[in-house]
Parts: structure tokens; C-alpha cells; sequence
């Protein structure tokens, strides 16, 4: 117990500020580690202001029809779904291709207590996650709807037991998916198509049968719950705990995640040296040429930057949280027309909401995609290598720039063609569209990229740290949000919002010109 | 040529990592860096490669400043590190391939030189490998082609030897003997002073920051081994 005590402490010093504040060696050293914790604070704070903010437009929509309660289950199980497939992508980095496994093999600490310390490490990430969504939620809920002491009990006794059964879960599902992946040349492209097939399994068998159609619009409410608990089976003892105090589905919520754990542990101690072993082999290439190119710089760079992100499915997958929402939506406006959508949802002006502002809701996903807010961080220790080499550090922003830039932009402009199709909008609302999504498309890439400019972290032990819990990508997707959600709600003119994209996008490249340059020297 | 002027460098502002350094290596030189671990050899070695800012003075590469003429001065360099970490991500050769094309390297050239280097440091058959199954000579090795495929004037490395089996370290000691004969200018830090010894002409000794030594060495190993030279110089500084 001391030893995996002693493992989680020295853990959370890389993740608590409060670390540093204390050990900082000057005053001022002090006085800038307590600015960084307060900031970090403020972000989260604004972050969770956006959820309380959603949270209470939903809440007031769902009151009028008397169905107030599906608010708490769609954002328990929305926060448990995220929490679970994010998690999936984590586990190969985490447990098993961690630069830490060597060290902690060698010590004396048994298995069983170096998996638990991984796992309770997950653990705390998730569940500062599910503070975040869940504590806003309450506060929305409870200032709408009267509710009783008990409530406010249950209500924080299950914010900690949530994260647990989706943490468990994936790390079963991703120790099984690294487990069969290592028979494979081409490991981490293997864990990407199987990890996005069983998302989309996933989400094909809990939709598939949905009763969610016009006759049953009566009972709505139910409806909602049905589906939710199909995508998330336990949202319905979540919500019979909470408004029914039932004690039975407490007890599930306290024996599952125990016999999960205990699951975990016995398939994860059988297979751990198996998998930590097959990583370690070396894969020789049969018959191998030598070939080279005749790339420029600018290239050679991209392509080292592109290569870096599909080396790494969690890097996709966690930097790209708004592409994955787009082509969800995109799929359900194509199956589904936006008429039933409206009709289905009761949301009247969905119909004409997509018409005017598509390029703005486009835009509000492309802001929540970002690769360039960890790619500074993601040098790490081999940050030497980019800093020597005769290259102008603005052709190495640019390289990191142009991937984000592309990779949001191309999603985005087919998105808007079909929009365009759907709703015969014409060639000049095309055009307009196509300039405000790269415009988005160019801003969110530059944003990030200063934004880890500013706060970088290179002693990363896994790059987990900074790909999911760094400030620069907390940071850089709450501005997103905030700047998406600005020009949604503000009616502004296209071309207006336009000259608007153009001039911050100005601002932002002659402050990486002048200011970036800079801070990259410092690092 | 390699040029430090002046060179300080201090780290939170309350700590001389180096302190007021002179030191000027010519065409041809093989330059050893020697002194205690945190003495300020790393240091100075990032500063030389253009990987850390420093607060005074200045360093010349082919008369070029890095500080105010960055890109032309990293040009002429080559810079391995004590420690090399390469992108994990790529293959060997991938990785060799990225580093020419930084340095505009004609592609026949490159070619003929990494398949020379190759060769010579025995890993043209693990070069289509990803480097996150080298071992750390391999990796070693690929750092030592990358830097050696763009012909460099100026070589810079940090403990070079550590890692690398013996024949290769032979391989290494000959080539950077033959690049010294083509006018290149080599410094390397190390601590093996049997390879200082046997391959430089000039030694520069560091402790604490501060130059204590510098000249030819044959100077300082007249009648007796670097490491007992090293020893006295050391005690000098000390009493």
C-alpha cells in the first residue's frame, strides 16, 4: 500500500502545480507557478461556465415539456461514452509504452500495485473530467428544478463512482486491442481501424432500434432515457438512484466497478509481459532498399509532422474531437434530413439554423480540432533536433500550422458542398462559406500553436500528459468554444464575420512572427 | 572555424552555468572538451548548436554569429547530442533523410553517403526500421550519419562514444581524423581521456563554468598521461 501511495504521489506531482509553487527555488519563480495554477483554474472555470450555460438552455427547453430529468442522463451518460472511447486510445501509451516501464520493472514493486498506480492515475484524469462536466450540470439543474439534501448526496457520491466503470472498461478494451495488435507489422494503424470500427459498431447497435419516432412523442421523455441507455446502459439506475434514492442501483454502481477491477487486474497481470515483450521486438524489414528523396525543407517538415500525428492514434483521437463530431453530423443530416431532425428533436429552427449558419456550426467543430495546441510539447526530448537544424522557426510553425490547417480544412469544405447540395444555396453562399471555414480552419491551427508556445511541457513521461491533460489544449479548446459560440449567437453578416476571421487572423500571424520567434528561442 | 567570445550563460539568474569563456578552434582541429559532470560542457555544446539562448558574448561559426546570423551559421554545423533521442516515429532512414534535406542535400550525394556511412557504422540492413526498436548504439549511429551526410565544417558532439561498440568507435576515431585532414573543426566533450589523449590536438579543460585550461596536447601530456595532467591542473584550481 506504502509503495503504490508513494508510485500515485510522485504521479500527481507532474499533473498538481502546487508541487512546483512549494519546491520553486526564487520568489519570482514562486510568484509565476501560482499565476500559471490561478490561470489554469480560470480556464477550467470558464470551460465549466459553458457546460452550466448549455446545461441551463437544455434544462429550460426540457422543463417546458416536464421531462427535466433526461438533462442529468443524457450528460452522465454523454460524460461516461467520452470518458470510455477517449480512455480506449490512452491505454497502449499509458500502461504499456510508457518511458517509466524499465525503471519500475526493475524495482521491487509487484505487478498487480504498478497496474493499480496506472490505473488510479486514469482514474484521477477522469474523474477531474467528470467534475468538470457534472458540477455545472448540478448547478444548472438545481437552480431550475427544487430538489432535496439527499439528491445533492447522491449526486456527489456518484461524480466519483462515474468515472470508475468507464475507466475499467477501457482499460480492459484497449490491454486487449494492444494485446492483438502486436502480431501486426503496422501495430498503431491496426489500433486505430479497430478502435474506430468498434466506436462505430458501438454506436450502430445502441441506435439501431432507437424508438425514438413521431408516435411515441407523447412520451418523449422516455424515449430520450431509452435511447441513452442503449448507448449507455446504467444512465437508467443513474437516474432511478438520484430522483428515486434506490438503493439497489447504488450497490450496482459499488460492486461493478470492484469485479471490473478484479477482471482487470487478473486479464491484465497475464498478458502485461507478454505485451510489454512483442512491443520490444525488433521488426526487421525483408529485402530492404535504400531510398531517399529530394524533398525541400517546407515538405520534408510536413510530412514529419504528419507522420508524428498518424503515428499515434490517440493523438488523433484526442485532437480531433470536433472533426469526429462533424462527420457524425454530417452522417445523421445525410440518413436523416434536417426536416425529421427538427421535427424529432421538437427544435423548430434546426432547419433554418443549417441553411444560414452551416458554415458557423461547421466552423464551431473545426475550432474544437486541434493538433498544433500539443505539437511544441510533443518535441519533448527531441525538441535539439528542430532547434539545430538550419531551418527559420516560422517554416517549422508553418509545417505544424499546415497539417491542422488541412486536415480540418478539406472535412470542412466537403461538409459545406453537401450542406450546399442539400439545400440548393447557391454558388455565392458556397464561396462565402468556403472562406469562413478556412479562415476558421487557419485561426484555430495559429491559436494553438502560440497558445503551446506560450505554455509548453516537454518532460513528459507519456505523451498522454500532454496530448489530453495539458493546459495549452484545455486552453486552446476553451477559446475555440468561446469563439465558435460568439459568432454563432451574434447575428452577424457572413462577409462581415469574414473581414472579422481575416483581421484576428493577421493579428495572430504577425504575433507569431514577432512574438512566437521569441518564445521558441527561449525553449 | 569555431569561434566563443566572451560566452556567459546563466540559468535562472542566481546560477553561472558558464562563466566569461574564450576559446577559439581552427580548420583542422580536433578539440577536446573535458571537466567534471556539471561543469558547463552540455551547456556550452547547446549554445554552440543554437539550442539555448545565452546572456552574454557571443560564438562564431565560419565567422558566421549564431546569435544574430542563426541560419547561415547552422549551416556549417553538425551538432550529436550525449543523449540521442530521434523522432521514435520514423525509420531510420526516414529520419536520416529528414535532416539532409534541412541542409539541401543533393539526393545522388546523400545517397552515396549514407550508403559510405551505413557501411561503416554496420546498420544499412536496420536502416528500414522504425527507430523505436533501436537499441541506443543504434541510435547512436543514426544520429552520428545524420549529422555526417550534410558534410559538415564544423562537428560538435557531446560524448560521441558513449553507446557505440568498439569497432565502431574505431570507425568514428578514423573518419573524424580524416574530416580534421579535410579542414573540418571537431569538438567533443568526453570523459574518456585515453580518447581525448590519442585523438585531439588541443584540450580546453572546464570546472565550475570557468575555463582552467586550454592548449595543444603534447603541452599538457609532456612526460605524463592526460588523466594525471588533468588531476594536477584540477588540484591547482582547487588549492
Amino acid at each position: 500500500m506504502n509503495k503504490l501511495f508513494k508510485l500515485l504521489s510522485l504521479n500527481m506531482r507532474d499533473y498538481l502545480n502546487f508541487y512546483k509553487i512549494l519546491n520553486a527555488p526564487s520568489f519570482s519563480s514562486k510568484c509565476q507557478e501560482l499565476f500559471k495554477f490561478i490561470f489554469i483554474i480560470l480556464v477550467y472555470c470558464i470551460f465549466g461556465f459553458f457546460i452550466y450555460m448549455f446545461a441551463k438552455l437544455l434544462l429550460e427547453t426540457l422543463i417546458t415539456l416536464k421531462i427535466e430529468y433526461v438533462c442529468l442522463g443524457i450528460f452522465f451518460a454523454l460524460s461516461n461514452i467520452i470518458i470510455l472511447i477517449s480512455s480506449c486510445f490512452l491505454i497502449d501509451g499509458l500502461f504499456y509504452n510508457s518511458k517509466d516501464y524499465d525503471i519500475l520493472n526493475s524495482l521491487p514493486i509487484s505487478k498487480n500495485i504498478i497496474i493499480t498506480s496506472k490505473m488510479l492515475n486514469l482514474y484521477f484524469s477522469n474523474l477531474l473530467f467528470t467534475i468538470l462536466i457534472m458540477v455545472p450540470v448540478l448547478i444548472a439543474y438545481t437552480s431550475l428544478v427544487s430538489v432535496n439534501i439527499s439528491f445533492y448526496i447522491l449526486y456527489i457520491i456518484t461524480i466519483f463512482i462515474i468515472p470508475l466503470i468507464p475507466t475499467i472498461i477501457s482499460i480492459i478494451i484497449g490491454s486487449l486491442i494492444t494485446f492483438i495488435s502486436t502480431r501486426f507489422q503496422a501495430k498503431k494503424l491496426f489500433q486505430f481501424i479497430i478502435m474506430s470500427i468498434s466506436i462505430v459498431i458501438y454506436f450502430y447497435f445502441s441506435f439501431k432500434n432507437s424508438s425514438l419516432n413521431e408516435i411515441q412523442l407523447a412520451e418523449l421523455g422516455q424515449s430520450f432515457l431509452n435511447m441513452f441507455n442503449k448507448i449507455y446502459p446504467l444512465t437508467n439506475n443513474y437516474l432511478d438512484l438520484l430522483l428515486n434514492h434506490n438503493l439497489k442501483s447504488l450497490l450496482i454502481f459499488i460492486i461493478l466497478p470492484i469485479i471490473l477491477y478484479i477482471i482487470t487486474t487478473v486479464i491484465i497481470s497475464s498478458i502485461y509481459k507478454n505485451i510489454i515483450s512483442k512491443i520490444g521486438e525488433r521488426k526487421k524489414h525483408k529485402n530492404y532498399t535504400l531510398k531517399v528523396t529530394n524533398n525541400k525543407q517546407f515538405i520534408s517538415l510536413f510530412k514529419k509532422e504528419l507522420k508524428r500525428l498518424l503515428s499515434s492514434p490517440m493523438y488523433i483521437f484526442n485532437s480531433l474531437y470536433g472533426l469526429i463530431l462533424l462527420i457524425l453530423g454530417i452522417v445523421i443530416i445525410l440518413f436523416m434530413s434536417p426536416e425529421k431532425i427538427a421535427t424529432l428533436t421538437g427544435f423548430t429552427e434546426f432547419v433554418n439554423l443549417i441553411k444560414d449558419k452551416n458554415a458557423l456550426l461547421i466552423g464551431l467543430t473545426l475550432l474544437l480540432s486541434c493538433t498544433t495546441s500539443s505539437s511544441i510539447s510533443l518535441e519533448g526530448k527531441n525538441l535539439w533536433i528542430v532547434k539545430s537544424i538550419p531551418v527559420d522557426p516560422l517554416k517549422i510553425f508553418f509545417s505544424k500550422i499546415n497539417v491542422n490547417f488541412w486536415i480540418t480544412f478539406i472535412p470542412g469544405v466537403i461538409s459545406i458542398f453537401i450542406i450546399n447540395y442539400l439545400f440548393k444555396l447557391g454558388i455565392g453562399n458556397l464561396l462565402l462559406n468556403i472562406l469562413i471555414i478556412s479562415n476558421y480552419a487557419f485561426l484555430v491551427s495559429i491559436l494553438g500553436l502560440i497558445i503551446n508556445l506560450h505554455f509548453p511541457y516537454f518532460d513528459w513521461k507519456n505523451e498522454v500528459r500532454v496530448i489530453k491533460q495539458s493546459l495549452a489544449v484545455f486552453l486552446s479548446l476553451t477559446c475555440g468554444l468561446a469563439i465558435g459560440l460568439v459568432f454563432l449567437l451574434c447575428n452577424l453578416k457572413l462577409e462581415l464575420i469574414i473581414i472579422i476571421l481575416l483581421f484576428i487572423n493577421i493579428i495572430l500571424f504577425l504575433y507569431l512572427k514577432y512574438v512566437g520567434v521569441k518564445l521558441w528561442s527561449k525553449l | 572555424m569555431l569561434k566563443i567570445v566572451n560566452f556567459t550563460k546563466k540559468y535562472n539568474k542566481n546560477f553561472t552555468a558558464v562563466d566569461n569563456l574564450n576559446l577559439e578552434i581552427n580548420d583542422g582541429d580536433i578539440y577536446a572538451f573535458v571537466g567534471h559532470n556539471g561543469a558547463g560542457k552540455t551547456t556550452t555544446i547547446k549554445a554552440i548548436a543554437g539550442i539555448i539562448n545565452f546572456d552574454e558574448g557571443d560564438i562564431f561559426i565560419n565567422n558566421k554569429s549564431i546569435k544574430h546570423d542563426a541560419l547561415k551559421a547552422k549551416m556549417d554545423l553538425a551538432y550529436i547530442p550525449d543523449n540521442p533521442d530521434l523522432y521514435e516515429h520514423l525509420k531510420g532512414i526516414d529520419y536520416i533523410d529528414f535532416i539532409a534535406s534541412m541542409y539541401n542535400v543533393d539526393v545522388n550525394r546523400k545517397k552515396e553517403l549514407i550508403e559510405k556511412y551505413a557501411d561503416m557504422f554496420e546498420i544499412k540492413e536496420n536502416l528500414g526500421d522504425e527507430i523505436s526498436s533501436y537499441s541506443h548504439g543504434m541510435r547512436q549511429k543514426i544520429a552520428l550519419i545524420a549529422a555526417l551526410v550534410h558534410e559538415p565544417k564544423v562537428l560538435i558532439l557531446d560524448e560521441p562514444f558513449v553507446g557505440l561498440d568498439p569497432v565502431c568507435t574505431h570507425h568514428l576515431k578514423e573518419e573524424m581524423h580524416r574530416l580534421a585532414q579535410n579542414g573540418c573543426t571537431i569538438f567533443f566533450s568526453t570523459h574518456v581521456l585515453d580518447v581525448a589523449e590519442k585523438l585531439c590536438n588541443k584540450i580546453a579543460i572546464i570546472k565550475k563554468g570557468k575555463l582552467i585550461y586550454q592548449g595543444l596536447m603534447e603541452e599538457v601530456t609532456k612526460n605524463k598521461s592526460l588523466e594525471e595532467s588533468f588531476m594536477e591542473i584540477e588540484n591547482e584550481q582547487t588549492i
